[in-house]
């Protein structure tokens, strides 16, 4: 059970042309447990800030902002931690599913073998011992024939086995945190649906947390309960997640859950919004562009955090209600 | 779109230092006569053999002609005769790999041991020995490099013309009803100029070299006219005495090719680089 | 009776597992077998089911870009065999990948222009080149970019302009939604809706969700492992579902939430 606390967490990029903030002070509190899902666009910065919550940011990138970890095996700031720190705690206490699964599986090795060798890694076993536990893995993934994914090539098992391939090597070192990117978009509707029943039964038979970035406001209705909105780099509204979805505040949030709705009551929804592009204001608020709710006030300012009742927290000039 | 280009060459540094290496044979190539107050014709018989002086930096050859001189004459001959060969080999290998590639089928295999039979001839023996039939031409000689120095292109491209013909956007082009000409020209064309480009470099160096060779066995360039595989030949007979007959010319062709080389390099790593 | 647009009998297609030597194809896969099925002018037809399930081979298929193993293809009554060069075909498709299925270096002007008829003057085509955007709801500006600078929604959006400047009797759109983030998803519905209604299209799409394709389609045929195995109108497949498989799809797009 492990507690992970991020204060101002921002992510730069630098390059020729300047400096691109891609996460922009993030604040979160992941209790033991929680199942937090991001929500976003692509290009909110979601998947960003997750790869710098494990440190493994592309080259050029930057993080500043601190991270801390609280669980039994390690207690402490991860926000500048030398290589070491970094590579015990990857695996074993924070695990990570990427979104391009394919690319994140060996192709020249059977599962069995990538996977025994993860386990290897994190913990000494004897050779019956690793048999057993790689075994033991696949099923609590959900494989009914375990032998056969384990002698079988990444490449021969299908979009929904492969997720959860991965998503095995990620629990092999017994992590007590879990980060998924966007563990839906490749896969169909059925495995989507088996994937999600997977992640609530893990969760409540070891306590896991774990956070999930996704755009479909499915999988955050069907799993999580905390919900944080990004949108441009900043996080713009948060709380739990059903009560949020019933009741946004933030017009991006309330924009996404009437879309959501509207395709769930097979309604048309026309969006006068329109697309999300690069170029964000420089200063005020972000969302402007796309905003009905705009006036002038919105183009010179950066909105105010406000906190509501139910742990709700948003940040908006005009929130509409 | 041209500083796309030109901005990251210079950026590289085997580009840059390719670059300085072979652009004072460039000048020199352009400027020939300014550079020197010699002739490369003149005979001094009084002063066979000379080694380097003030007046003649690199000496003398048998004639009594001035060495510099005729290094510096021989520059614009070696590298004109190179650069030409090597674009109508270049254009020859990427006709060749891309309707290869492109097309598939009977042609595609046809086309490609053609290729293959070329490249299992012993090159320089066959050249040498047409060469040595023809051997007055040096227009013919120029054929011959050509004929046998298309393959490698040939193979490169008919690779990456294969890659980029199974590309979505050729087939969905295909389906607009787009020619096959225009498919060419557009669509696989600007694919593959990345590795025309770095092989058409490289093969410049690969005919210097192999001109130089001919020359140096008295079978390219004919005396009196000099190049630098002539010079090369000069210095057979004495090659510890008479040092600076050849070693001159030999550095000049060492240089060059390695400033091409260290070119051809950089924009491999250009282009690979972009298709990442 | 209205005659049928596309009519498919038996359709079967796959590919070669190790072809031979010679060019001659051994141990040849199916991967849709023994699909029938009909299309009216003006109809959407949904084509769902799990991924690997045939579903983009079928697409490819009727566009032509893989040549049927056995099974005759009929548009407006007549065989379909391999499309005539230099025209654009009546049946266009819009790939899944719409960065990949366009030509990075093109500019999104010339890239619709392809499609356009070849003997418009440089005036004529600019203006058919704009129509085209506008009715994909694209700014003009957009002309002179490359598709490296532009989103993945507008991309689509450009792969379906040019689409539609081939003057396409029939439009397939390849998992339209499945990469997209939610709202471009819902916009982009209501693009084709909007499309369907003024330029009377006939409409194919493929999905692996029914939930996506629920208020387009008029009818959904559910494609599983390489066969067809339902083929209704939406109202009657989606409340009375015949096999488990529609069944276990109803059910993953969640629709009593």
């Amino acid at each position: 059970m492990a507690l992970l606390e991020i204060k101002n967490l921002t992510v730069l990029r630098e390059s020729e042309t300047g400096q691109k903030t891609l996460v922009s002070a993030i604040s979160l509190h992941l209790p033991p447990g929680a199942k937090l899902a991001i929500c976003g666009e692509s290009g909110s910065g979601k998947t960003m800030l997750c790869r710098a919550l494990v440190r493994l940011l592309p080259r050029g990138f930057r993080l500043t902002g601190e991270i801390r970890l609280e669980s039994g095996r390690f207690s402490g700031k991860i926000d500048h931690a030398d290589q070491q720190v970094l590579e015990f705690i990857r695996g074993r206490i924070i695990g990570f599913v990427f979104q391009d699964i394919p690319a994140s599986l060996n192709p020249v090795l059977k599962c069995g073998r990538q996977l025994s060798d993860v386990i290897a890694t994190t913990q000494t076993l004897s050779r019956t011992e690793l048999a057993t536990a790689l075994e033991d893995l696949l099923v609590s993934v959900g494989f009914e024939n375990p032998r056969r994914i384990m002698d079988a090539f990444p490449f021969e098992l299908s979009g929904g086995m492969q997720q959860r391939v991965a998503l095995a090597m990620a629990l092999a070192g017994k992590p007590e945190i879990l980060i998924v990117d966007e563990p839906s978009t490749a896969l169909d509707a059925i495995a989507r649906r088996d994937l999600i029943d997977l992640l609530n039964r893990r969760c409540q038979e070891t306590g896991l947390s774990v956070i999930i970035v996704t755009h479909d406001l499915l999988n955050v209705h069907k799993f999580a309960d905390h919900l944080l909105v990004m949108y441009a780099g900043e996080a713009i509204e948060s709380g739990p997640a059903a009560n949020l979805i019933e009741a946004p505040h933030h017009p991006y949030t309330q924009l996404l859950t009437a879309a959501w709705r509207a395709l769930l009551n097979n309604q048309p929804f026309s969006p006068n919004a329109p697309e999300f592009t690069q170029n964000v204001p420089g200063r005020g608020c972000r969302f402007v562009t796309r905003c009905p709710n705009r006036r002038k006030v919105c183009l010179e300012e950066s909105p105010p955090m406000t906190v509501s009742a139910g742990g709700r927290c948003f940040h908006c000039h005009f929130p509409s209600k | 779109m041209k500083s796309v280009f030109w901005h990251p060459f210079f950026r590289n540094k085997n580009c840059r230092t390719g670059l300085v290496i072979i652009l004072p044979f460039l000048i020199i190539a352009i400027m020939q006569g300014a550079l020197t107050r010699h002739a490369p014709d003149t005979q001094n018989l009084s002063m066979t053999l000379a080694a380097p002086s003030a007046r003649h930096l690199c000496g003398t050859d048998y004639f009594g002609r001035d060495v510099f001189a005729r290094l510096i004459f021989g520059t614009r001959l070696t590298l004109a005769m190179a650069f030409g060969a090597a674009v109508l080999a270049t254009l020859i290998g990427t006709l060749i790999g891309m309707i290869a590639g492109t097309t598939g089928g009977l042609i595609d295999r046809v086309l490609m041991r053609l290729t293959d039979v070329f490249l299992g001839f012993p090159r320089l023996f066959a050249i040498l020995l047409c060469a040595s039939i023809w051997h007055n031409s040096p227009w013919l000689t120029l054929q011959i490099i050509v004929a046998f120095s298309w393959m490698e292109t040939a193979r490169v491209v008919h690779a990456e013309s294969m890659l980029v013909n199974q590309a979505l956007y050729v087939k969905a082009a295909q389906g607009l009803g787009v020619s096959r000409f225009r498919i060419l020209t557009a669509y696989i064309l600007p694919y593959i100029a990345g590795v025309v480009v770095t092989s058409f470099t490289l093969l410049i160096g690969t005919v210097i070299i192999v001109e130089s060779g001919l020359s140096f066995l008295g079978l390219g360039v004919q005396e009196p006219t000099a190049s630098w595989g002539t010079l090369l030949n000069q210095g057979r007979q004495d090659p510890v005495g008479a040092w600076w007959l050849s070693a001159f010319a030999g550095a000049c062709i060492v240089l060059t090719v390695t400033g091409l080389n260290l070119i051809g390099d950089g924009l491999k790593q250009l282009f690979e680089e972009r298709r990442m | 009776m209205v005659e049928s647009l596309l009519s498919v009998e038996n359709l079967t297609a796959g590919y070669p597992c190790t072809p031979g030597l010679i060019g001659k194809r051994q141990n040849y896969r199916p991967v849709i077998s023994g699909i029938s099925f009909a299309i009216n002018p003006g109809e959407t037809v949904a084509f769902v089911g799990p991924s690997g399930g045939g579903k983009t081979s079928l697409a490819m298929a009727l566009a032509g870009f893989l040549k049927p193993e056995s099974g005759i293809i009929r548009f407006r009554g007549e065989k379909l065999d391999d499309q005539a060069r230099g025209a654009p075909r009546k049946i266009q498709l819009i790939f899944q990948d719409a960065g990949g299925a366009l030509n990075p270096h093109l500019n999104i002007g010339a890239a619709i222009a392809e499609a356009c008829a070849k003997n418009l003057s440089k005036r004529e085509c600019l203006d058919q080149v704009m129509h085209f955007l506008q009715m994909v709801e694209l700014s003009a500006e957009l002309i002179e970019r490359y598709p490296a600078q532009l989103s993945g929604g507008q991309k689509q959006r450009v792969c379906i302009a040019r689409a539609l400047a081939a003057k396409p009797e029939l439009l397939i759109l390849d998992e339209p939604f499945s990469a997209q983030d939610l709202l471009i998803q819902v916009q982009l519905t209501d693009l084709l809706r909007h499309l369907k209604s003024t330029q009377k299209l006939t409409l194919i799409l493929i999905a692996h969700d029914l939930l996506t394709v629920r208020s387009l389609a008029d009818r959904v045929g559910i494609i599983a492992r390489g066969h067809l195995i339902e083929y209704e109108p939406t109202a009657v497949l989606f409340s009375q579902p015949r096999t488990a498989l529609t069944r276990a799809l109803l059910e993953a797009a969640e629709l009593d939430v």
